[in-house]
């Protein structure tokens, strides 16, 4: 992975120009379409348009959304099913405005942030998609119920939720900061599953980045306060962006696939502006607010269940074996976070194998649906969030109800055993 | 060091309440402490598979497990079978029958250092019983065999003789496979 | 079998050391039930009714989880021993840039205290020093820095299970147990060796004498300076070895850029490199020592290939160390062992057992998890290589290869010499070459020691060859089949060492085969069809071919092949058992010559051919003409006692001497038998024969082996014949007076048995019997490297899926001469695994070097991968094994060989695919799927 370094950064936002600091040492030598290969990346448009066969941006990856199935498209220049016909306008529209050649694009299409995003950088972005390799591939039908087949309901959607405030500029920000906030907010479309949606699938813009259920998992809360709450810090969150693992948790679900397509790829400073504007100047949390002691205590069944079903990988007392194989559970973000979705849902679908490179790859975790009812993996649960999370509210065993119902409604638990 | 009060049945003979350290995984009990040492350390993290034995579930099937990312304690009070429990014995302990899937690998030539082989036979002997349970379309059996065992480590005989096997059981035990939907 | 007691016969005097007595102990499992004749029902009769056997003799122990590994044996399970098992762990550096500053003990959890600490100092005040083969600091001294990645430091010793279980999960992956000083520079050291191979074919082509070659003139060495090897500088047409080596050197160089400029010749220029590989067999290394202090004496059980080298080596070592006055015996014990592929055979691993044991007050075992075993086991060798082919544009015939190869032996020696050497000689394949100049250096290194892994450098070079090969033909424009039927080597000509290879080749029979496939011939069609059919996938077809030497230029196996008085065949060979069948193989072998197979065969046998009083002196390969000539003399010196076992060595080496045996048993015990009960003076040679386990002559009556056996039992005759052999590239012959008449044989060493009563072969019932004259193989043969080849070719057709690099195959035909098999399921089994193992050098199984790598502790299968099933072609894969073209052809090794082609047909059939041409292993999806989408970040 090259390291990508920038020059000078206009952002162009409803005739406002402000300038945006430069952030790396200058590369004048840098092309439009090296500028876009990059720019693609950090947008992860690979991640949405990569056929379920692996093929870069040829599309028909399925979306299964509360309306019915989407299925991302065909963006290489292939004339007759990408979009070689596409003017610079056109692609500026469907980036900025979802305004695609055949109508509407469906918002799963992330032009909610991607409106953001400055002319000079959709011209780039324009630039290598147009000079990539043409593929002539048509994404299967999309799937969806009456009414959200009908594209054009998409114009009054956008009327009604398309909020196209521009991007915020704190004065008493730093130049960092303010590169993490276009990074994380424009490109990086994070919002578009850590921000909860409405009953229209529309981004809640006051809730945004407070977490949100999607596929199985929570994407979750990644708000300064929450991020220090889960215990991550400059160095951890790097670790996490860079090679997916930290000793506070791993990535997995969409969020591994971001770290592996997109966010690894991005230079050293751009990481730094990310991690700069997520945690925002909060502080460093004091230690661990957990207490084993009273968690083995209250949580007998729980502390066993860890001990028989955990604890082989997890390490003695949660401490962890070797991060190259699993992370320890005494520090990890999900256990000391706020929402307990994510322990449940590992603890009963588990997790896939997933491989990064040739030197970084994980195994997987069985799930015990099967063999842990409610009961139980409220106790372990509890155990856990008790002994390393400093959890408040306990979990109850109706919470773990629902998600298993949700979990098993949805087709997710028993794809890992 | 604390210490947990474990029994279990293990291949038909009951085992314990032995006293044992909490956090001895499943795979060393049953070579420690019991000295059943057929169960084979491979990897130790959960993907080799050679360390695979089966526990019985509620309604009687046989779910594969990984002794070695499993500790004692997640089979307290449960039914385990380990490769020493598939061939029958005659009260001397010797041998007088083999499982069909013994059979099959022997025949088949299936293993040749042996070392991933009670994984195997454990695995397979669980497909066996799943299908029994709930059969399969003819036309599946690769894919069935391949869910199975797909994730087996063999480094000596390139899983051909082993898979062979299997599928040969499964199409001459009758009640294992249906008409095609 | 009780306690150990030197009056009984429960372990057998091997030899002695200094004072101390090495004893071998019965092949463990081999008391297993499964092979007690009582419970021996059909169902559990290895050999059945077919011609193949119905199963592995070694099957029902296997399938039904006895007890036979090494790793499987506690205390408990060692009949005599102290019932107690302690527990060893060895603490081990993860890095190797900073000193050694000791240990932190208090990261010991309290309740896991271990009794014994043992340090580099504990080792030095007791002088326990390693075998010079493995080098130095076995324990690395407080204040030292760490010679490469994994070195250990301490061994802590527990005296229960719970208390080494707690502390290992507690100090595993503690970064601070091991405490780290200042920085250090790296250490280097001098190339542990180097080989030149020049040739220059005579005037009169590949069967005339050479200009210069190896094999006539002998071997030259470089300097080394700044731990760099240079190679003379003086040429000199009429000078010493060197200078005219250098001469021919420079000559062929010039040689191929004046022919290049002149646009005669083609080049095929490149670097080709492998990676890092573990040999991922599945049992861990184990070791299970009990020092048994009132009996003076050392009982070890072993996962070693190689229990032999390590029995002497570790006599010496107690010898020179306090030890010496308190152990008057060692006991090996030795076991079936869980797959090698080499990384079992003089691994370091056992001393430290032993080690451990020295300082237990009970039995103590040493078991590497998979984390250890990747950090301390050997490992592939990587090579490095700068290759230029020359190719004569007019007719495609190879006129040049010119070859450097840098090769990473790691942090210990090891055989990296070796594997160097034998890399550099694989290069040819199966081409002749007529200028040959190839370079090899054996480097040092911090990684991870490697060792005599599968393919033996062979994989690495011979992968190279066959890669410039499909590119020679590509650039070419010739048929990649043509261009190798037009330069495949033929009988009788010269290697690139200058040796003629002694065993036939069918090159051109195995490439003409491969032609006519519908895979090859239709390629291009089944190309578009399969494209056209699946939008989006590429389709591409790879040949290539391999030939193996095989052989170490010193082998020496044994055999031992008798009959008791009701007929039933028992028999030991010194080969262990290691996967590969070696125990069916064997006992099927005596077929043949005596009717039946063996009913018990022990495999691994190390004490019964001390009945040979065999003594050995220098090293083989090293040893003068003179010195062999004046030492044959004496009728029981040989070049060589006892080997290693390789899993490819077997087939042709074990099976000779097990020939050997069992045809001296038949002329010397069985036909004399049935002269007296058909009453014939004399039977006419080569007219016996058997059939349905009968012996027929003429129209007399068959005899069945049960009446010959009686009859032989009855009369005194030869009951029992143990051999033991010795090839250096040819074997060694022997005269013997038996029976008054002059016997000649291909072996040097002679035992024989008359009446006798054991199950199992057994040294004190044996009589040896002295040559009257030997003839050994010259020293000279030294220089040839390897003369036995097997070869192999695979047509392997893949689909690559550009989207994520993935590579699946579509379809795989293999091809071999492996002589005559012997039991052809095994061989076929054999070829499967080789190719999946092929399949993940190729395209999977990586190492990165130094910190990241191995030596770092924290490696294990979840992300080093090897193949799964659904990587290899599991129901879609062919063999053709061509039929022995006499009956006299040998049994050749295959396990090795099988792996070779695959690797260099994948990467020619990615190209047909793809457009890519690879000349690095291994070929991952990830850099694939870089290589086809650059665009892509």
């Amino acid at each position: 992975m090259g390291k990508v370094a920038f020059v000078f950064f206009f952002l162009v936002i409803g005739g406002n120009v402000a300038a945006q600091p430069t952030h790396a040492q200058a590369s004048a030598k840098q092309s439009p379409v090296e500028k876009g290969r990059y720019l693609a990346a950090a947008g992860d448009c690979v991640a949405c348009h990569t056929a379920t066969n692996g093929r870069p941006f040829i599309g028909g990856r399925p979306f299964h959304t509360p309306f019915g199935i989407l299925y991302s498209t065909n963006i290489t220049p292939d004339k007759k099913t990408g979009i070689g016909n596409y003017t610079l306008e056109d692609f500026t529209a469907a980036m900025r405005r979802g305004k695609g050649a055949h109508g509407n694009l469906y918002p799963a299409m992330p032009y909610t942030s991607y409106y953001l995003i400055p002319d000079e950088d959709i011209a780039s972005l324009y630039a290598y998609f147009m000079q990539l390799p043409p593929v002539e591939y048509v994404a299967p039908d999309n799937d969806l119920f009456f009414p959200a087949n009908l594209r054009f309901g998409l114009s009054v959607w956008n009327r009604i939720f398309f909020d196209k405030a521009p991007l915020s500029q704190p004065a008493d920000k730093s130049p960092d900061w303010q590169r993490g906030n276009y990074l994380v907010n424009a490109l990086g479309h994070c919002g578009e599953c850590h921000t909860p949606r409405n009953f229209a699938f529309a981004m809640k813009n006051d809730e945004k980045f407070s977490g949100n259920i999607l596929e199985g998992w929570d994407a979750v809360d990644i708000r300064p306060a929450a991020l220090r709450r889960q215990g991550w810090d400059r160095e951890r969150l790097r670790l996490l962006f860079t090679t997916g693992a930290s000793e506070h948790g791993t990535a997995f679900g969409e969020m591994f696939s971001v770290v592996k397509y997109s966010l690894r790829h991005l230079s050293d400073n751009d990481i730094n502006a990310i991690i700069t504007y997520l945690l925002d100047d909060s502080e460093k949390m004091a230690g661990n607010a957990g207490n084993p002691q009273a968690a083995e205590k209250r949580y007998t069944q729980g502390r066993a269940d860890f001990v028989a079903y955990c604890a082989a990988c997890h390490g003695r007392e949660g401490r962890g074996v070797t991060l190259s194989f699993a992370p320890p559970m005494d520090r990890n973000a999900a256990v000391r976070g706020d929402n307990p979705y994510n322990t449940i849902a590992v603890i009963l679908r588990g997790l896939a194998a997933q491989r990064m490179d040739r030197t970084n790859a994980r195994a997987g975790m069985p799930g015990f649906h099967r063999e842990l009812d409610d009961v139980r993996v409220a106790d372990l649960v509890n155990y856990m969030r008790t002994a390393w999370g400093g959890a408040e509210n306990p979990v109850t065993v109706e919470d773990v109800a629902e998600i298993r119902r949700q979990l098993r409604e949805h087709g997710y638990l028993g794809a890992v055993e | 060091m604390a210490k947990i009060p474990v029994a279990m049945v293990v291949n038909g003979e009951k085992v314990g309440p032995l006293e044992v350290e909490e956090y001895t995984s499943m795979l060393d009990f049953l070579q420690e402490y019991l000295n059943l040492t057929g169960t084979k350390l491979g990897c130790g993290i959960g993907v080799c598979r050679s360390c695979t034995i089966l526990v019985e579930r509620e309604d009687g099937s046989l779910e594969p497990v990984r002794s070695c990312i499993n500790n004692v304690g997640r089979f307290n009070g449960r039914t385990v079978t380990t490769v020493e429990g598939q061939a029958e014995y005659n009260s001397e302990g010797d041998i007088v029958a083999l499982s069909p899937i013994q059979q099959a690998f022997l025949r088949n030539f299936s293993f040749q250092c042996g070392w991933c082989t009670p994984g195997f036979v454990n695995a397979a002997t669980a497909l066996i019983d799943h299908l029994r349970r709930e059969p399969v379309p003819a036309d599946t059996i690769e894919a069935v065999i391949d869910e199975a065992l797909g994730e087996h480590i063999c480094r000596c005989t390139g899983y051909v003789r082993y898979y062979r096997a299997v599928r040969e059981v499964i199409e001459s035990t009758p009640g294992l496979l249906k008409e095609a939907d | 079998m009780e306690g150990f007691n030197i009056n009984r016969r429960n372990f057998i005097k091997l030899c002695t050391v200094t004072g101390i007595t090495v004893f071998a102990a019965p092949v463990l499992w081999q008391k297993g039930k499964a092979q007690n004749p009582e419970t021996a029902r059909d169902v559990l009769n290895w050999r059945g009714a077919g011609s193949d056997p119905a199963f592995r003799t070694d099957g029902v122990a296997k399938v039904t989880g006895q007890k036979i590994f090494g790793r499987d044996f506690r205390a408990r399970d060692m009949p005599g021993w102290k019932p107690q098992q302690h527990y060893a762990l060895v603490l081990r550096c993860n890095r190797v840039e900073r000193r050694f500053d000791g240990v932190d003990w208090t990261q010991l959890p309290a309740e896991a205290q271990p009794y014994a600490k043992v340090t580099a100092e504990t080792l030095a005040e007791k002088k326990l020093k390693l075998p010079a083969f493995y080098g130095e600091a076995m324990l690395l001294s407080e204040g030292a820095s760490p010679l490469y990645y994994g070195h250990a430091v301490a061994m802590l010793l527990f005296d229960d299970f719970e208390k080494y279980a707690t502390a290992k999960q507690a100090l595993q992956f503690n970064e601070q147990v091991i405490r780290y000083g200042a920085q250090t520079p790296p250490v280097e050291r001098d190339p542990y060796a180097s080989w030149r191979i020049i040739r220059v074919e005579g005037p009169q082509g590949p069967e005339d004498e050479d200009l210069y070659s190896p094999m006539q003139d002998g071997l030259f060495f470089p300097n080394y300076r700044d731990h760099k090897a240079e190679w003379p500088r003086a040429a000199n047409l009429s000078g010493s070895v060197s200078e005219r080596g250098m001469y021919y050197a420079q000559q062929i160089r010039a040689t191929t850029e004046r022919e290049a400029e002149s646009g005669n010749w083609h080049l095929v220029r490149g670097e080709y490199r492998t990676q890092i590989v573990d040999p991922m067999m599945m049992e861990p290394e184990a070791a299970n020592v009990w020092f048994d202090g009132e009996r003076q004496t050392l009982h070890l059980v072993l996962t070693s290939q190689s229990p032999q080298d390590f029995q002497e080596l570790a006599a010496h070592m107690i010898a020179e160390s306090a030890f010496a006055a308190e152990i008057k015996n060692i006991v090996v014990h030795s076991a079936v062992v869980g797959g090698g592929f080499g990384a079992k055979d003089h691994s370091i691993f056992p001393y430290y057992g032993l080690v451990a044991g020295l300082f237990g007050t009970a039995p103590v075992r040493l078991a590497n998890n998979r984390f250890e075993q990747f950090q301390a086991g050997l490992k592939r060798h990587p090579f490095g290589m700068r290759n230029t082919l020359a190719i004569d544009k007019k007719n495609g015939k190879f006129q040049a290869l010119i070859a450097e190869m840098q090769v990473d032996g790691g942090g210990r020696q090891n055989f990296s010499a070796s594997v160097s050497m034998v890399g550099a000689s694989a290069i040819q394949s199966i081409y002749y070459l007529p200028r040959n100049d190839i370079s090899s250096v054996a480097n040092q290194s911090m990684n991870v020691d490697s060792g005599s892994m599968r393919g033996y450098g062979t994989l690495q070079t011979m992968t190279a060859m066959e890669m410039m090969v499909n590119q020679a033909a590509a650039e070419l424009g010739i048929d990649p089949i043509e261009l190798r039927l037009r330069n495949a080597f033929q009988d009788g000509w010269r290697n690139t060492q200058g040796a003629v290879p002694k065993v036939g080749v069918r090159y051109r029979e195995l490439l003409e085969r491969a032609r006519e496939h519908p895979m090859w011939r239709d390629r291009m069609e089944r190309k578009r069809a399969f494209e056209q059919e699946n939008p989006g996938y590429l389709f591409g077809t790879g040949y290539a071919i391999a030939t193996k030497d095989y052989g170490t230029g010193a082998a020496a196996p044994s055999a031992a092949v008798q009959f008791d008085t009701a007929g039933r065949l028992s028999m030991a060979v010194e080969f262990m058992e290691m996967g590969t069948g070696i125990g069916t193989s064997q006992s099927l072998l005596l077929e043949t010559v005596l009717g039946r197979a063996a009913d018990h065969c022990t495999v691994g046998e190390v004490d019964a051919w001390h009945a040979l009083q065999q003594f050995q002196t220098e090293s083989p390969y090293t040893m003068s003409q003179q010195h062999q000539d004046q030492q044959s003399a004496n009728p029981l010196w040989t070049p060589v006692t006892a080997m290693a076992s390789a899993a490819s060595m077997s087939s042709y080496f074990q099976s000779h001497a097990t020939q050997q045996a069992a045809e001296i048993l038949f002329q010397q015990g069985l036909l004399p038998a049935a002269r007296r009960l058909w009453k014939r003076n004399e039977l006419e040679d080569g007219q016996t024969q058997w059939r349905e386990g009968k012996l027929h002559y003429g129209n007399l009556p068959p005899l069945a082996l049960e009446q010959l056996a009686a009859e032989a039992h009855r009369n005194g005759d030869v009951t029992g014949v143990m051999v033991h052999s010795f090839n250096r590239w040819e074997w060694a012959e022997a005269d013997f007076e038996l029976h008054g008449r002059q016997w000649t044989g291909s072996i040097d060493g002679l035992a024989l048995r008359r009446g006798g009563s054991a199950e199992k072969v057994s040294a004190d019932e044996y009589q040896v019997e002295k040559r009257s004259a030997v003839r050994y193989p010259r020293t000279a043969l030294n220089n040839a490297m390897v003369t036995y080849y097997a070869p192999t070719a695979a047509l392997v057709e893949v689909v690559v899926n550009p989207g994520n690099g993935e590579v699946s195959i579509h379809g795989l035909q293999n091809y071999m001469d492996c002589g005559r098999t012997i039991v052809r399921p095994l061989v076929e089994g054999q070829i499967e695994g080789g190719v999946a193992m092929g399949i993940g050098h190729a395209l999977y199984e990586y190492l990165p070097p130094l910190a990241e790598g191995a030596g770092n502790g924290t490696w294990n299968l979840n992300r080093y991968q090897v193949p799964l099933a659904k990587h290899v072609p599991v129901w879609n894969q062919q063999h053709e094994i061509l039929p022995p073209a006499t009956e006299k052809d040998p049994h050749k090794g295959i396990a090795e060989v099988v792996m070779i082609p695959i690797v260099a047909a994948l990467a020619e059939a990615i190209y047909q695919a793809t457009g890519k041409r690879f000349n690095e292993v291994p070929i991952t999806p990830e850099r694939l799927r870089r290589a086809l989408n650059p665009q892509v970040l």
